[in-house]
């Protein structure tokens, strides 16, 4: 395991589109583990849901509507994590010193 | 009996063992001395922690809920080995830096409820994420025992746990038990009492430790703080942890907090952040803990994840989705056209037969019925077969997980381009609607990326172009349809990127954003549902031929009855002398060098920019309007018997086209030319294949509908929504013209 396993989560979200089997195996960890660390990272405010942000407007003037998988459910259909603004201020902070 | 306090063996792992040993002597004496100690269950949810209470206490199991919440408490008063024992159980809790309502119970209740010792439950199989409350709770000056729980499960997903190793490592007592069958609970209960020592803690970076040690320094005259959680506290106030703070801050612990604002200032002016430093500290001990632990820590492969290694691989995992793509437009064309030519064929007869003798005595009503109502809206409802079969196929990819990992694979390219890694959400929508997918952009923080995908995205073929593919598909190329839908969503895709990559390298550069996606396990969907979100689609579909369809259909008739010149009267001029016929026929030199010249098919591109299937629609109007008023009106028995018929007729040419599904692409899909509807044929007399597919280019690039231009103007102003309009209509007309060039050489 990676001995900084939250930096280099961070540092993969904002690289390269991972799935969380992946991200797990390259830190050489478990995905339990990862969802943990996630919820951590979540809980301190550098990583969120991508979700779709319309404003439940997105179907107004779209006769279709019902054809959109994300229009007709509560949940976003995919559980997406992206960095938030203090996650990348923490990865920018962080590059200098380990380039 | 009385053992060891700290385990002659513990592996270096850079723990930390606190506090000093008398300390440690002095807390374990007082467990051990307790009339009736109070003992805490901790552990993560669906640790196996209630089945355990339940086989330790049994019917002594008390159930209440916790003050002022609806969280359930369980405590109970039993004996063991003639020892009185107070158990309380602790909500389940993934750490105790609080998320959720019971995490905040279970910490409060760690400083408050004065335990004596803490049981803590593990999931065998799931040790790394649970070891990070056990290191928490180390951080506690409480005796620990820790109880690992559902060993059984873990051996057989291949886990076997070195439970003595583990011990060492952490400094308590590790017990392993399988709740659910009673095993090692009198073990447990014996370990918790007899053994329980504070553990070997996680030593921070030394800017955190010496931070931590001053503030808890600064504790040690404090009553009104527990005296066991000082060194947790004061972790949990370099973290910035808000209950803690709200908590001091409460109590009348103002100059604490000024010691803790102090410090964070200092370690954030020396580049650290504390919250991640500390659970980084965390987390790589739990990790290093399991490996001690689980030595051979690599559990067998799921089947999700063994499916995942061929659909997400980096050089198959993109031709994969390609093919299967594929695969669902030819099951699409062959289950469906049948049922395309029943209702664009016999069933649009009969119905113009009933209608022109039923409005006989309306002549302006029967021309609008007969000569374009049923033509339009009925050309564009021959497509529903079509589309209930392609939505059936995608929901079953959808439902069966496996959209989300072609989406994922759709990521990684446009990544590869310099997209956002958000993108990929508004481009999906895209081949729905794309109006959704305008304003579904706004997930993307930065406008350049905002613009930029929004500008691309109205390549993606919204399912709205599908019927004019069909169409053509079916007039022109009957016996490779599929793959001539297939490779145009493929091209709208190729432009899309080959867009990105220009606008990236000129006016909207890259400006980074990843995403980690977490893929459903893949399941066999339920074939009720899939029905639902099929029927629900194709419902929506024909709602909007009922509604946008029909009133443009109607505009158009208009026009094309209204004269363009004097002396003609309304609703008798020819059409090519409407208003309709003389503007497009003004409008169609420019396609000309594209091969389809003509003012039927240049007229019928321009309701295409109201709704994209208009264009089959007007196509529909002005090819078989003129023709419309000849079918002879069938009885009413006979008319629902020649339907019924020719529905059997199709139902069984579509059981019979199923094996084609899988064949060579020489292998017929689609119709043959003997069974094409009435607007196929006129089609394939109208256009050659080569000015044929340079109209389908053009459909495919040309300007988005005027619903996406105004959403477009809405999020990203007039500016952005008429340059995409022009760019994407000069792209159009250029690849259409590349297209036709190129064709009529070949074809």
């Amino acid at each position: 395991m990676s001995a900084s396993p939250l930096a280099g989560i961070l540092n993969a979200i904002a690289r390269q589109p991972r799935t969380p089997a992946e991200l797990a195996r390259d830190l050489g960890s478990s995905e339990g583990a990862l969802s943990g660390m996630l919820r951590t990272l979540q809980g301190g405010g550098y990583v969120q849901e991508a979700t779709q942000t319309t404003d439940g407007c997105e179907c107004g003037p779209c006769a279709l509507k019902s054809m959109c998988r994300n229009a007709d459910q509560d949940a976003p259909p995919l559980h997406l994590l992206r960095l938030t603004p203090r996650g990348e201020a923490y990865l920018r902070r962080l590059l200098p010193m380990t380039n | 009996m009385t053992a060891p306090l700290l385990p002659p063996s513990v592996p270096d792992l850079g723990g930390l063992r606190l506090p000093d040993a008398a300390a440690c002597a002095v807390t374990v004496a007082r467990l051990q001395g307790a009339r009736e100690p109070r003992v805490v269950v901790v552990g993560n949810p669906n640790v196996g922690k209630t089945t355990l209470i339940n086989a330790v206490a049994g019917t002594r199991l008390k159930v209440g809920n916790w003050s002022g919440v609806t969280v359930e408490k369980r405590e109970a008063h039993l004996s063991h080995a003639g020892r009185r024992v107070h158990l309380l159980d602790l909500p389940g809790a993934y750490s105790l830096s609080p998320h959720t309502p019971e995490e905040l119970i279970a910490r409060t209740a760690l400083m408050d409820e004065a335990p004596d010792a803490v049981m803590n439950v593990l999931d065998a199989g799931n040790l790394e994420r649970n070891l990070y409350l056990t290191l928490q709770l180390m951080d506690f000056g409480l005796p620990v025992a820790v109880a690992l729980n559902l060993v059984d499960e873990a051996r057989d997903k291949g886990l076997t746990v070195d439970a003595p190793a583990l011990s060492r490592a952490l400094g308590v007592p590790v017990i392993e038990t399988v709740a659910s069958r009673s095993v090692g609970t009198a073990d447990l209960m014996s370990g918790v009492l007899d053994r329980a020592t504070l553990g070997v803690a996680v030593r921070y970076p030394a800017a955190i430790e010496e931070a931590a040690q001053d503030l808890t320094s600064c504790m040690s005259g404090l009553s009104t703080l527990p005296p066991h959680a000082h060194r947790y506290l004061a972790l949990a106030l370099l973290e910035g942890d808000p209950s803690v703070r709200g908590r001091l801050a409460a109590t009348g612990h103002q100059p604490l907090l000024e010691a803790a604002d102090a410090h964070l200032a200092a370690l954030e002016a020396r580049g650290l952040d504390p919250l991640i430093e500390i659970a980084e500290a965390r987390y790589a001990r739990a990790g290093d803990l399991a490996r001690v632990a689980v030595p051979q820590a690599q559990a067998r492969r799921t089947f999700s994840e063994r499916l995942d290694r061929l659909t997400l691989h980096p050089l198959l995992g993109i031709p994969l989705f390609l093919g299967l793509v594929l695969l669902v437009f030819r099951l699409t064309f062959s289950v469906a056209s049948p049922f395309v030519d029943l209702i664009g064929g016999p069933l649009q007869d009969i119905l113009s037969g009933w209608a022109s003798a039923g409005l006989a005595w309306f002549p302006l009503a029967r021309d609008l019925v007969v000569g374009a109502i049923i033509p339009g809206v009925g050309t564009v409802l021959s497509f529903l077969p079509t589309l209930l079969v392609l939505y059936l196929a995608m929901s079953f990819l959808e439902d069966s997980g496996y959209m989300a990992r072609a989406a994922f694979l759709m990521d990684r390219a446009m990544r590869s381009v310099g997209l956002d890694g958000r993108a990929f959400i508004p481009l999906i929508l895209g081949f729905g609607c794309n109006v959704p997918a305008v304003y579904a952009t706004r997930t993307l923080e930065r406008r350049s990326d905002r613009v930029l995908v929004s500008m691309i995205l109205p390549f993606m073929s919204c399912s709205a172009r599908l019927p004019v593919y069909v169409v053509f598909a079916a007039a022109l190329f009957p016996r490779s349809g599929s793959w001539l839908v297939w490779g145009l969503y493929v091209l709208g895709m190729a432009v899309a990127f080959l867009f990105a990559l220009v606008l990236r390298r000129t006016s909207l550069p890259a400006e980074g954003g990843g995403v980690l996606l977490e893929l459903p396990p893949y399941r066999f969907p339920a074939w009720r549902v899939l029905w639902k979100h099929a029927w629900r689609r194709t419902a929506s579909f024909a709602r909007r031929a009922r509604t946008t369809v029909m009133g443009t259909v109607a505009v158009v008739w208009l026009l094309l009855a209204l004269p363009a010149v004097s002396g003609q009267r309304f609703a008798t001029v020819p059409p090519q002398q409407s208003l309709f016929g003389v503007v497009s026929q003004a409008v169609s030199p420019i396609f000309a060098p594209l091969g389809f010249g003509n003012w039927q098919a240049t007229g019928a591109l321009v309701p295409g920019f109201i709704a994209k299937e208009v264009v089959v629609g007007t196509l529909g109007q002005i090819y078989l309007g003129e023709q419309a008023a000849a079918p002879a009106p069938l009885g009413l028995v006979a008319g629902i018997t020649q339907t019924l018929g020719a529905a059997w007729d199709a139902v069984k040419a579509s059981v019979s086209a199923l094996p084609t599904v899988l064949a060579l692409p020489s292998l017929s899909a689609g119709p043959s030319a003997d069974t094409q509807t009435p607007l196929a044929a006129a089609l394939a007399r109208a256009f050659t294949p080569a000015s044929g597919l340079a109209y389908l280019v053009f459909v495919l690039l040309y300007t988005p509908c005027i619903a996406t231009v105004g959403a477009m103007a809405q999020e990203h102003g007039r500016r952005v929504a008429w340059v995409t309009v022009a760019y994407q209509l000069a792209t159009a007309w250029v690849v259409g013209l590349i297209v036709y060039q190129i064709a009529s050489r070949v074809l």
